[in-house]
């Protein structure tokens, strides 16, 4: 109640529920830490990780990259439909998010065969242990998020749609997509950029 | 119906700015072989400056309570400077 006051009085409220904000901080804090470690290693053998890092492919990098902010895009303007009493356009953005995520995971499984076709394993070195590492736990990340999308998909064209419980829940599934893309921008600067 | 107008015009123009830092940051990483040391933080500064606009924007903390958005800012600067200092340090040995 207390919150419900405050938001009134100040405009300004938590998007979705407390719970994802948690989550997302957990995830944030844990990834840090993932990337602060392959920084620290990475002083200890420069040269292997600039000659692995030479064979990744910046383009499907940067592709992807694109390709989930598109579809972070998507999902903000199918959240803005709802709340603009526009709920008739959010199926469609929805569809389009899932579908560029849906990309992003053909774009990897392509990088990720033309790597294993040369013999780059996560065992070949270090370098490619935290690229495997850290593209697969976020691919788990991409994979959860279009299962949510696609709930999300299905409850925005039911009768609920303009319910403030539904739009809570779509608002909390959409802020777990833009994590994923948070997540990605981070690790296409990290891997694919800076060597 | 203008006040939706104008967020979904700043949506896609928040997208496009994203789209072309992306373009600049890869610009930046293809130019040499041997990235300097500067080049590299450039990179790391616009990669969680468009963390910032994903979470602002995108995430809408920008209409959150302000605590999550300090508090958002705070681990965006710790975050940035640890990262930084470990590739710094890391060129420098």
């Amino acid at each position: 109640m207390n919150d419900a006051k405050s938001a009134t009085r100040t405009g300004r409220r938590i998007p979705g529920e407390p719970g994802i904000w948690f989550l997302l901080t957990g995830d944030l804090f844990v990834f840090t830490t993932f990337f602060s470690t392959y920084l620290y290693y990475r002083a200890f053998d420069a040269e292997t990780y600039a000659l692995s890092q030479a064979n990744l492919s910046p383009a499907f990098g940067t592709i992807n990259t694109i390709v989930l902010l598109t579809s972070s895009l998507l999902a903000a303007l199918a959240v803005e439909a709802i709340r603009q009493g526009h709920s008739e356009k959010s199926p469609r953005l929805f569809a389009g998010a899932i579908a560029t995520g849906v990309l992003f995971v053909v774009v990897k499984a392509f990088e990720w065969s033309a790597k294993i076709e040369t013999g780059i394993y996560p065992t070949t070195n270090e370098f490619y242990m935290y690229y495997y590492m850290f593209t697969g736990i976020h691919l788990i990340h991409v994979l959860a998020g279009i299962g949510l999308l696609m709930l999300v998909f299905r409850d925005a064209q039911g009768p609920s749609v303009n319910e403030p419980e539904t739009v809570r829940w779509i608002e909390v599934a959409a802020t777990f997509w833009h994590l994923v893309d948070l997540l990605w921008i981070i690790i296409f600067a990290l891997l694919y950029v800076v060597h | 119906m203008i006040v939706s107008k104008q967020t979904n015009a700043r949506l896609i123009w928040v997208w496009a700015g994203l789209v072309v830092a992306t373009l600049v940051s890869q610009g930046i990483g293809s130019d040499s072989a041997g990235m300097g040391i500067a080049a590299g933080i450039a990179v790391l500064a616009i990669a969680y400056a468009k963390v910032r606009f994903v979470m602002r924007e995108f995430m809408e903390l920008r209409n959150a309570p302000k605590a999550m958005g300090y508090a958002a800012d705070a681990w965006l600067c710790l975050s940035m400077v640890l990262l930084g200092g470990l590739y710094a340090w890391g060129g420098a040995i």
